[in-house]
């Protein structure tokens, strides 16, 4: 046991002398959730403003109300341009959506025949259904204006004959009054949170910031393990074999090292990003050591089987590649796992990265004990005694080949 | 003809590396699948697969108006929308707060007697905060209302105001405005692609998948410079007659024709296993995709001069590829991002290739893929000339 914990000594030693590990285990990492903390708005920016985009092809009195109307809105910040000229600014991501009001809008709209408003839009989030409902929302007003001066002017026709010339003077005032009435709506919504606690739901900043974490964790972790490779190929280990050193305590030095390794990244990207962008973690250290904890295993005995297969470090790094970043997108490190179909999260539960996210969104979100890490660091424990069974497997497959 | 023997030996050696194929041909294919299913509830199309949002009904007024809110929310064109459960007030929010419910909405007990007396009424929704992409689609609703009704009593209002000489009310004129209300929704919404279906998240992922992987192929090619650099086979081949420019053009072929193989085949195969549609111009997808290549590959000669070793330009390579993967668009839409990366994209090769594949997709035509392809090819004869002109062979 005494020998395993000095090779192990040794691995994290060198490791941790190489200026590459340290590019990944924390330079690269840090990088990323700068850029997408920062550049992205990590989730602030439902406050700010949608930019769209408006082409009037109708320019009539109906359509310049709407498109003055959009430009007024607190909510949009709008720009006037024409339909080709929005799409393409959709396309390259200029605009989140283009409103485009099509020739005949002012009529059909009363007839309700046809869709005579276009939304072009490259995604369709719950912005974009909100101002596809506001839309139909003002649209509805311009037809109840219109409704209000023909019925007028209908009834009081029916009471006299109205002069030529006072209609349009009729028209007038009731769009003036309705346009007044309109500024101070007899309706209004209220709209507030259920609870005054700030903490609820895993903001957008802790996942983004877990899911690099974990991407870039399951990479490290994986690729190291290759490290138990390149020592068997130079003959490392039959050198340590003619020592008093066994086999046995030689991998198990091996796995220790990247354990340990391992644990030393959680705990500077999980301190770093607390401390400097003040992500929040939860209340349960305890949870978070057993959950990281059994995520380390698991991975580590996915890098160890993985590096059985192949035969060189080389092919090591793009089977890594291959396998960790398809699975981390799959268990939804870089999106929420809601926005995903059934089917997949199904066969996302087969991907140790998902339980680490389950377990996480646990701990920080319902600020969860560490009981309800249990069930998932049980996974992770499993995941890793089935990847430690069929590494050995393999190793031994392989030496019956020889 | 030298230039030729040493494309085509560098594309021989590649073609037979199963590594090198498995991360610029199957990874690529593997991630689109990924992410186009992923995440196709973010695209158009699928709306209707979201499970209806449970919604609590409080009635604290009891009246007519309060049951008018209901049956709107109860209506035929809501129920695959908003699922209401009525039920009082203290049930109500338990639920919410349990998570149970996205929001209740509570009908006031003043509600109609201020909506009569011609003040503001006001309806309250309480909210999960939790939830807030469910419940902001129930804000947008209740607003939808609010703002339909207002309107409503305005126009009441205002037809009051001028039939009062004859002393007429004005609520007269409303039910046949309520008839032209709402009758159906004058907007039709994804008309991004000329067939009006919308851009597919399959559709968007291929491109940006395309548009990154051809970096990783340029990556390719530093190494295997940088490598032979080490190794010393360039020197040698300075032994021959062959002049640094032909052994450079060479190298620079080969990764071309490596490209547009990769380029033909991750296009071929998206179109034919993933039903991806590129577009109808043929012409505009293959200008664009050869300027695409050519700058990657001449970025890829800058790069092999700027990495001294193999190793660092192995660990390095890969950081900067995805790097310029997030900030050019090809993990998260563009439009989400910061004004200021959104310029600094604009200096990314895989941004412009990505908004001219796009482009392509809905059918811009190929005009709209001119201005992308100088672009291209520009950044590609700058990178090359740099990189020729600074290459060193030993």
């Amino acid at each position: 046991m005494k020998k395993s914990i000095y090779i192990a000594l040794l691995k994290i030693k060198q490791v941790l002398k190489d200026k590459s590990s340290f590019v990944w285990m924390f330079a690269a990492p840090i990088f990323f959730v700068t850029v997408l903390v920062y550049g992205f708005g990590g989730g602030s920016g439902s406050a700010e403003q949608v930019k769209i985009l408006i082409a009037d092809e109708d320019r009539t009195d109906s359509s310049k109300q709407l498109v003055s109307w959009l430009k007024d809105h607190s909510g949009y910040k709008v720009e006037v341009t024409n339909e080709s000229e929005s799409r393409k600014a959709i396309v390259e991501g200029r605009a989140a959506a283009a409103v485009v009001i099509q020739k005949g809008f002012s009529e059909e709209i009363l007839t309700g025949n046809g869709t005579p408003v276009k939304l072009l839009n490259l995604q369709n989030n719950e912005k974009i259904q909100a101002l596809q409902t506001e839309l139909d929302g003002y649209v509805n007003r311009l037809r109840i204006e219109n409704g209000l001066v023909n019925e007028t002017l209908n009834v009081i026709s029916a009471i006299a004959p109205v002069e030529e010339g006072r209609d349009s003077e009729i028209k007038k005032e009731l769009q003036r009054t309705f346009s007044k009435n309109m500024d101070n709506p007899r309706i209004e919504i209220e709209s507030k949170n259920s609870t005054v606690e700030e903490k609820s739901g895993l903001n957008p900043m802790s996942y983004t910031t877990l899911g690099i974490l974990i991407i870039f964790i399951a990479f490290f972790v994986v690729n190291s393990s290759g490290n138990i490779l390149e020592d068997k190929l130079n003959g490392t280990w039959r050198r340590l074999q003619s020592t008093s050193v066994r086999t046995f305590e030689i991998v198990l030095g091996q796995i220790l090292s990247i354990f340990v390794l391992g644990w030393i990244q959680v705990a500077v990207l999980i301190l770093f990003s607390r401390f400097v962008f003040g992500v929040d973690w939860g209340d349960s250290p305890g949870g978070i050591i057993l959950l990281f904890s059994a995520f380390l295993l698991s991975v580590t005995g996915l890098g160890v089987l993985m590096a059985n297969l192949v035969s060189n470090k080389k092919q090591l790094t793009s089977l890594t590649a291959i396998v960790i970043m398809p699975t981390s997108l799959l268990a939804g490190c870089m999106w929420p796992r809601e926005l995903m179909p059934d089917f997949l999260l199904k066969i996302a539960d087969f991907v140790p990265q998902s339980w680490v996210i389950i377990g996480m969104t646990d701990l920080v979100s319902r600020g969860s004990e560490i009981s309800s890490v249990f069930k998932p660091s049980m996974v992770l424990l499993i995941f890793a005694a089935v990847f430690f069974v069929a590494a050995i497997m393999v190793a031994r497959g392989r030496r019956y080949a020889h | 003809m030298k230039i030729w023997s040493i494309a085509s030996k560098d594309l021989f050696i590649t073609l037979k590396d199963k590594r090198a194929l498995a991360l610029i041909i199957l990874m690529p294919i593997v991630l689109i699948l990924v992410l186009g299913l992923s995440l196709n509830s973010m695209f158009n199309g699928s709306e209707s697969k979201m499970a209806p949002i449970e919604i609590g009904f409080v009635d604290l007024d009891g009246s007519e108006a309060a049951q008018e809110i209901k049956s709107v929310l109860e209506s035929d064109s809501m129920t695959s929308i908003v699922n209401v459960t009525t039920l009082i007030e203290k049930e109500a929010l338990e639920k919410v707060e349990k998570g149970e419910f996205a929001s209740v909405i509570i009908v006031p007990e003043n509600y109609s007697s201020q909506m009569e007396s011609g003040d503001a009424a006001t309806i309250q929704i309480i909210e999960d905060k939790g939830n807030e992409m469910q419940n902001s689609i129930v804000r947008s609703i209740m607003n939808h209302y609010a703002g339909t009704s207002s309107a409503l009593l305005a126009a009441a209002d205002s037809a009051g105001t001028m039939l009062s000489e004859y002393q007429i009310p004005g609520e007269i004129i409303i039910p046949e405005l309520v008839e032209s209300v709402d009758s159906k929704s004058a907007v039709s919404a994804g008309n991004i692609t000329k067939d009006g279906e919308g851009l597919s998240a399959m559709q968007y992922y291929s491109a940006a998948m395309i548009s990154m992987y051809i970096l990783f192929v340029g990556m390719l090619g530093t190494t295997s410079i940088i490598e032979e650099r080490e190794e010393g086979t360039l020197r040698r081949l300075l032994a021959t007659r062959a002049t640094k420019a032909e052994i450079l053009t060479g190298k620079f072929t080969g990764l071309m024709v490596l490209g547009i193989i990769v380029v033909t085949i991750l296009i071929l195969f998206t179109k034919v296993v993933f039903r991806v549609e590129w577009g109808s111009s043929l012409s505009g997808l293959i200008v664009l995709s050869m300027a695409m290549t050519f700058a990657a590959c001449g970025l890829s000669m800058l790069l092999a001069t700027v990495f001294k070793t193999s190793k660092t330009a192995d660990i390095v390579n890969p950081v900067i590829i995805m790097l310029m993967a997030f900030v050019g668009g090809n993990m998260i839409p563009l439009y989400e991002m910061h004004p200021s990366l959104q310029n600094a994209a604009n200096l990314l090769l895989n941004n412009w290739a990505l908004k001219g594949f796009l482009n392509l997709m809905v059918d811009n035509g190929f005009s709209s893929i001119i201005t992308t392809s100088i672009v291209l090819f520009l950044m590609g004869a700058g990178f090359l000339g740099l990189g020729i002109s600074r290459l060193k062979l030993q």
